[in-house]
C-alpha cells in the first residue's frame, strides 16, 4: 500500500513538473492583446487559404491531365509540377518585390526582393500570393497541352512569375510596403483576381496557343474543327470538383483577415458556380445540344473565376446573374475561338480569359449599393483593357522570343510518339497503352 | 498456268491456311474459290477479300486485325519465296503494273519503309487514300528536307514502289509527315490507330527495331 502511494506521488510529481511550462505559457498567452490575437487568427487564415488556393494545382493537373490523350498525361501533370516549383521561386526573388514592394510610382515594387526579414503576417501574405502566382501561370499549361516543348514552358512559367504577373498585379494590389497601385487608384476593383491572376493567365495562354498553332489534325484542311478527345473524364471531374474546393480558400482567404465577409463570400462563389452550369446546361438544351461533362465542369469553373472579382461586394442574387451570363460568355468564347482555329485543349481562355474579363465588369455593373454605376463600370472596363493588351501583347513577345532560341513548340515527331515518351521517358499507363515504340529501353534514359 | 495465277493460287492458299483457324474447310474453300479467280495479286484485292471474309461470317469481325495481319502476311510469305525462286531460276519479274512488286530489291529498311505505306493505304478507305498520298505528295514537294530528292509517293496509288533514298532520316522524316497527312485527313485520333496498326503489321515481317526506326 504505502508502495503504491509513493508510486502514486511521483507520478503526480512528474506530471507536475510537464505541465509547469505550459501554464506559465498560457498565462503569457493571456497576456496577449485582442489586436494580437486577432492578428494570429489572420495569419492561420491566410495560410490556411494559401494551402487550399495550393491544392487547386493538383485540381489542374487532374482537370488538364484528363483532358489529354494518354500519350501526354505525364507531360501535363509535369508542367503543372514544374511551373508552381519555376513561378515559385521566381516570384520569391523577384516578383513578390514588384508586385507588393514599396510603389511610389504606381506602376512597379521597388522593395522587399528575395525578403530574408519579414514579419509573421507579411510571411504568410507572400505566401498566399505565390500561390496566385502559380495559379496565374499554370492556366497556360492546359490550353498548350500535347504540342509545347516542357523545357520552353517551363523557361515561360518563371518569366510569367518574374514580371509579367507580378507588375500587373502591383497596379491593383501592390503598395502592401507603401504606395497604391495605379489601377486601384482609380477605383478598380477586382476582389480576388477575375482579371489580375484569371484574364491575365488567360490572356498569356492564349499568346502561347497562337504561337505554337494547333494540335496535328485538330482542324480539317478546311477549317472544321475534329474532336481530340480526352483520354479519363473521371480525372477531369476530380479536378473539377479540386478546383472547386480550392475557390473557396482563393476568394474567402483574399479577405485577408478572419473579419472579412467571409460568409457573403463563400456563398457568392457557390452560388455563382452552381449558376454557371444550370445557365450552361438551359443553354444547351435551349440548342438542341446534348449536356457535356467537360463542358459543365468549365461552366462552373467560368462561373467561379467570375465572381472572383466581386464576391466580396455583390449580393447573391447578383451573384446569380453573373454566373448564368458567365455560362453565355463560355459558349461564345469557345465557338469564336474554334472559328479562329484557335486550339485551345481546355478552354482556358475561354474560362479564364473570357471569364475573368466578365467577371470585372460584373463587379463594377453589381456593385453593393451603387448598381449599375456606369462610370465604376468604365473603370472596370479600363482594368480588363489593360490586362489583356499586357497578358496578349508581352505574352506574345515572350513565347516568340522563346519558339525562335529555345524552341516552344514540340517537333512533329514529339507530337506523333507522344510527349510523355519523347519528353520524360515515362508512359502514363503502361499497361494498357498502345505504344509503336519499345518503352523496355526507356529506363536507360532515367538517371 | 502462267506465272501470275501461280502466285495467286500461293497467296490463296496462304490465306486459307490463316481462314482455317476460323473457319470450316468447306467455308474456306467457299471464300478462296472466288479469290483464286483474280486475274493478280493487288493491296484492293487484299482489302476485297477481308471484306468478304467478315460480310459473309460476320462473327469473325472480332478477328478482323488478325486476319489482315495474315493475309499480308501470307503476301510477304510469298513474295519471299518468290524472290528465292526469282534468284534460282535467274528469271525477270514480268509482273504488270497492276500487281504489287513482290521482289524487294532493296534494302531492309528501305523495304520496311514500303511496308509501312503500304499498310497505311491498306487501312483506309479508297478516298482517304487518294487524299492521304496526294496530300504526302504536296507535302514532300513543299519540304525543305526532301528537296534534294525525286519520290513520288503518289505512285503507291496505282500499287507501285517510288524509289526513295536508303536513309533512315529520310525515310523516318517521310513517316512522320505521312502522320501529319493522315492527320489531315482521317483526324488525330483514328491517324494515331493507323499508324499503330501500321506499325505492328510492319513488325509481323521486318524485324522490330527496323521498324521503330522508321516511327
Amino acid at each position: 500500500m504505502y508502495n503504491l502511494y509513493t508510486r502514486t506521488n511521483k507520478v503526480l510529481f512528474s506530471l507536475l513538473m510537464l505541465v509547469a511550462p505550459t501554464l506559465a505559457n498560457a498565462h503569457e498567452t493571456a497576456t496577449l492583446t485582442l489586436t494580437q490575437l486577432l492578428e494570429y487568427q489572420n495569419i492561420a487564415w491566410i495560410i490556411w487559404a494559401g494551402v487550399l488556393v495550393f491544392f487547386m494545382q493538383a485540381g489542374f493537373a487532374l482537370l488538364e491531365s484528363g483532358s489529354v490523350r494518354a500519350k501526354n498525361a505525364v507531360n501535363v501533370m509535369m508542367k503543372n509540377y514544374a511551373d508552381m516549383c519555376i513561378g515559385g521561386i521566381a516570384f520569391y526573388f523577384v516578383g513578390f518585390g514588384l508586385m507588393m514592394g514599396a510603389n511610389s510610382s504606381g506602376f512597379i515594387g521597388m522593395s522587399h526582393f528575395a525578403p530574408v526579414n519579414l514579419s509573421n503576417f507579411d510571411w504568410a501574405l507572400l505566401f498566399f500570393q505565390m500561390m496566385f502566382a502559380a495559379t496565374a501561370v499554370t492556366i497556360a499549361s492546359g490550353a498548350m497541352a500535347e504540342r509545347a516543348s516542357f523545357m520552353g514552358y517551363a523557361i515561360a512559367a518563371g518569366v510569367i512569375c518574374l514580371f509579367i504577373y507580378p507588375i500587373f498585379a502591383s497596379w491593383v494590389w501592390g503598395g502592401h510596403f507603401g504606395g497604391a497601385g495605379w489601377l486601384a487608384e482609380l477605383g478598380f476593383i477586382d476582389f480576388a483576381g477575375s482579371t489580375v491572376v484569371h484574364s491575365v493567365g488567360g490572356w498569356l495562354a492564349l499568346a502561347g496557343i497562337i504561337t505554337i498553332g494547333p494540335r496535328l489534325g485538330r482542324f480539317a484542311p478546311d477549317g472544321t474543327p475534329r474532336l481530340i478527345a480526352g483520354h479519363n473524364l473521371t480525372l477531369l471531374t476530380l479536378g473539377g470538383f479540386i478546383l472547386w474546393f480550392g475557390w473557396f480558400g482563393f476568394n474567402a482567404g483574399s479577405t485577408l483577415s478572419i473579419t472579412g465577409d467571409i460568409g457573403l463570400i463563400v456563398v457568392n462563389t457557390f452560388i455563382s458556380a452552381i449558376s454557371g452550369v444550370i445557365g450552361y446546361m438551359i443553354l444547351s438544351r435551349m440548342l438542341g445540344k446534348a449536356i457535356l461533362l467537360s463542358d459543365s465542369i468549365n461552366a462552373s469553373l467560368i462561373g467561379l473565376v467570375a465572381i472572383t472579382a466581386g464576391c466580396a461586394t455583390m449580393l447573391p442574387v447578383y451573384a446569380i446573374v453573373t454566373g448564368l451570363v458567365a455560362a453565355l460568355v463560355y459558349v461564345l468564347a469557345t465557338h469564336a475561338l474554334l472559328k479562329l482555329r484557335i486550339d485551345d485543349v481546355v478552354s482556358a481562355v475561354a474560362v479564364h480569359g473570357f471569364g475573368g474579363a466578365w467577371g470585372t465588369l460584373a463587379a463594377g455593373l453589381f456593385y453593393r449599393d451603387e448598381l449599375f454605376n456606369l462610370s465604376r463600370v468604365g473603370i472596370q472596363a479600363l482594368g480588363v483593357s489593360v490586362a489583356l493588351v499586357w497578358g496578349l501583347g508581352l505574352g506574345l513577345i515572350m513565347y516568340k522570343i522563346i519558339h525562335m532560341t529555345l524552341g516552344l513548340k514540340a517537333s512533329r515527331l514529339h507530337e506523333q510518339r507522344g510527349l510523355d515518351y519523347t519528353e520524360h521517358a515515362e508512359i502514363g499507363y503502361p499497361e494498357f497503352q498502345k505504344q509503336i515504340l519499345d518503352t523496355k529501353t526507356l529506363a536507360q534514359r532515367h538517371l | 498456268m502462267n506465272k501470275q495465277n501461280q502466285t495467286v493460287a500461293q497467296v490463296t492458299s496462304h490465306m486459307a491456311a490463316v481462314l482455317a483457324k476460323y473457319l470450316d474447310p468447306s467455308e474456306v474453300d467457299e471464300l478462296t474459290t472466288l479469290w483464286r479467280h483474280q486475274p493478280a495479286i493487288s493491296v484492293k484485292m487484299m482489302q476485297q477479300s477481308i471484306l468478304d471474309t467478315t460480310r459473309r461470317y460476320p462473327h469473325l469481325k472480332p478477328y478482323k486485325s488478325e486476319i489482315r495481319k495474315g493475309f499480308w502476311a501470307a503476301l510477304y510469305k510469298n513474295a519471299v519465296d518468290k524472290e528465292t525462286d526469282t534468284e534460282a531460276e535467274s528469271t525477270t519479274n514480268d509482273l504488270n503494273k497492276q500487281q504489287i512488286s513482290t521482289a524487294p530489291t532493296v534494302s531492309a529498311q528501305v523495304a520496311a519503309f514500303y511496308s509501312v505505306i503500304e499498310n497505311i493505304k491498306s487501312l483506309l478507305s479508297a478516298p482517304d487514300d487518294r487524299n492521304f498520298l496526294s496530300n504526302l505528295h504536296q507535302n514532300i514537294r513543299r519540304e525543305r528536307t526532301f528537296k534534294a530528292h525525286a519520290i513520288d509517293v503518289q505512285k503507291f496509288l496505282y500499287n507501285e514502289r517510288p524509289e526513295v533514298p536508303d536513309d533512315v532520316f529520310i525515310l523516318n522524316n517521310l513517316v512522320q509527315l505521312a502522320y501529319v497527312c493522315l492527320c489531315d485527313v482521317v483526324g488525330p485520333v483514328e491517324a494515331d490507330e493507323v499508324m499503330y496498326r501500321s506499325a505492328e503489321q510492319a513488325k509481323q515481317i521486318h524485324p522490330k527495331a527496323l521498324v521503330e526506326s522508321l516511327f
